[in-house]
C-alpha cells in the first residue's frame, strides 16, 4: 500500500472512520498473513497471531508515532508474536510437515476452483508447481519469499522488520532465492 | 539458517551476486507468479479478515494502555525439564502494575497498589465476563484464554487495557 494513503487512512480510522479501518484491513491483511505464514506456525497459532496483531493495531491506533509506517508496525508486531509462539512451543512442526503439501492439493479456494473450471488447467498446474518448489526451498528462502509475495508487494522496510534482516541485504537475498527457485523449476522441466 | 550455505550447489552458471542482462525482469516475473500462487493457494482466510474488520471496536482512546513489561516466555530462563510452568506477565500503566499468572487452568492476577478494581478478560472485540478484585487487588479467572486475550481494568487511575497477547 502507498505510504501516504496508509498514513491518511490510519489518521481517519483513529478519528473513528470505520471505512478507513476496513480499507487498512483490506490493504494490509495479506502482509500480516504473509509474515505469519513465513514463520510456519501451526494453523491454529497462525490464526491467533494474525488476530493478536490486528487487535493490537486497533488498540494502538491513534497512538502510533509514524502512521505512514503502519505496515511496518503490523509486520513487526506479527513477527514478535510469531517468535514468542515459536519459543513457547517445543512441539514445533518439522519442515517436512506433510500438511503443507496437502494444502496445495486439497484445500481448494474459490479462486482455485474457478481456475479449474476454466480452461486454465495448464496455468493451474504451473502455479501448483511453482508453489510446490517454493515449499521445498530451505527455511530462509521460503521465509523471505513468503513475505515478499504478499500483495501488494511489501516495502523493503516492511520486509526488514517482518524478518529481522537489514534492508540492504534483502535485494541480494531475494535474487539468490528467486534464482534458486528458478533452478529448481528448470530441473523439473517446469520452465 | 543453514540453507544459505548449500545454496550455491545447484546454482551453477549464475551463482554470482550481480544480475546479468535481462535477469532482473525474469526474477520479477517469477516473484509475480509466486504472488499469484499465494493469492490462490494461501490467501488470508476470509473469517480472519472479518475478525480484523470487527477489531475496529477495540479502538478506544479513552482507555490507557497497560504495557507489557515482563513476559516469562521471553524474559525468563526456562527451568530445565519443567513443563506446564505458569506464564508470568506484568503490565504497567501510570502508577498501576498488573501481575498475571497464566496456567492451563486459567489466570490469576493482582492489581498493585492493592485496590478494588473491575476486571474484564477480553478475547476479541466483544466484551468479556466481568470480575471484581478483592481488597488486595487479586482476581481469578478459571478458564484459560483460548486465543488472543487482553484485560480491561477499571482502577483508581481510570480504565486500563493491557496489551493484547497470544495465549
Amino acid at each position: 500500500m502507498d505510504r501516504a494513503d496508509v498514513g491518511a487512512l490510519v489518521q481517519s480510522a483513529a478519528d473513528g472512520d470505520a471505512a478507513a479501518w476496513k480499507a487498512l484491513v483490506e490493504g494490509l491483511s495479506p502482509l500480516v498473513w504473509s509474515v505469519v505464514r513465513s514463520h510456519r506456525l501451526s494453523e491454529a497459532d497462525a490464526h491467533e497471531v494474525y488476530q493478536t496483531a490486528w487487535f493490537r493495531f486497533a488498540q494502538h491506533l491513534g497512538r502510533i508515532r509514524e502512521p505512514e509506517k503502519a505496515g511496518s508496525w503490523l509486520a513487526s508486531t506479527a513477527r514478535h508474536e510469531c517468535l514468542k509462539v515459536l519459543k513457547s512451543l517445543r512441539r514445533l512442526t518439522p519442515t517436512d510437515d506433510p500438511q503443507l503439501l496437502d494444502r496445495v492439493s486439497e484445500d481448494r479456494t474459490p479462486e482455485q476452483s474457478i481456475l479449474d473450471l476454466e480452461e486454465a488447467a495448464a496455468e493451474t498446474e504451473r502455479i501448483r508447481r511453482v508453489w510446490q518448489e517454493f515449499e521445498e526451498l530451505g527455511d530462509r528462502c521460503r521465509q523471505l519469499l513468503r513475505v515478499l509475495m504478499s500483495s501488494p508487494p511489501p516495502s523493503y522496510q516492511e520486509v526488514s522488520v517482518a524478518l529481522g534482516i537489514a534492508v540492504g541485504s534483502i535485494g541480494p537475498l531475494r535474487q539468490r532465492c528467486l534464482r534458486r527457485l528458478r533452478a529448481r523449476l528448470e530441473a523439473r522441466g517446469a520452465v | 539458517m543453514s540453507d544459505m550455505d548449500d545454496m550455491d550447489d545447484d546454482m551453477s552458471g549464475n551463482s554470482g551476486e550481480a544480475a546479468f542482462e535481462g535477469e532482473d525482469l525474469g526474477l520479477d516475473l517469477l516473484e509475480e507468479e509466486l504472488r499469484r500462487a499465494a493469492a490462490i493457494l494461501d490467501p488470508v482466510p476470509p473469517e480472519l479478515r472479518q475478525i480484523a474488520v470487527e477489531a475496529f471496536a477495540l479502538h478506544d482512546l479513552d482507555a490507557q494502555i497497560a504495557e507489557l513489561t515482563f513476559d516469562s516466555m521471553v524474559d525468563a530462563i526456562p527451568v530445565r525439564g519443567a513443563t506446564d510452568v505458569p506464564r508470568m506477565l506484568t503490565f504497567h500503566a501510570g502508577g498501576v502494575t498488573v501481575d498475571v499468572e497464566l496456567t492451563v487452568r486459567g489466570l490469576m492476577g493482582q492489581v498493585l497498589p492493592p485496590q478494588t478494581a473491575g476486571v474484564e478478560v477480553l478475547s476479541g472485540p466483544v466484551s468479556g465476563s466481568p470480575l471484581e478484585t478483592d481488597a488486595m487487588g487479586r482476581f481469578t479467572y478459571d478458564r484459560p484464554p483460548a486465543g488472543p486475550f487482553a484485560l480491561r481494568l477499571r482502577t483508581d487511575e481510570g480504565v486500563l487495557v493491557t496489551d493484547w497477547l497470544t495465549a
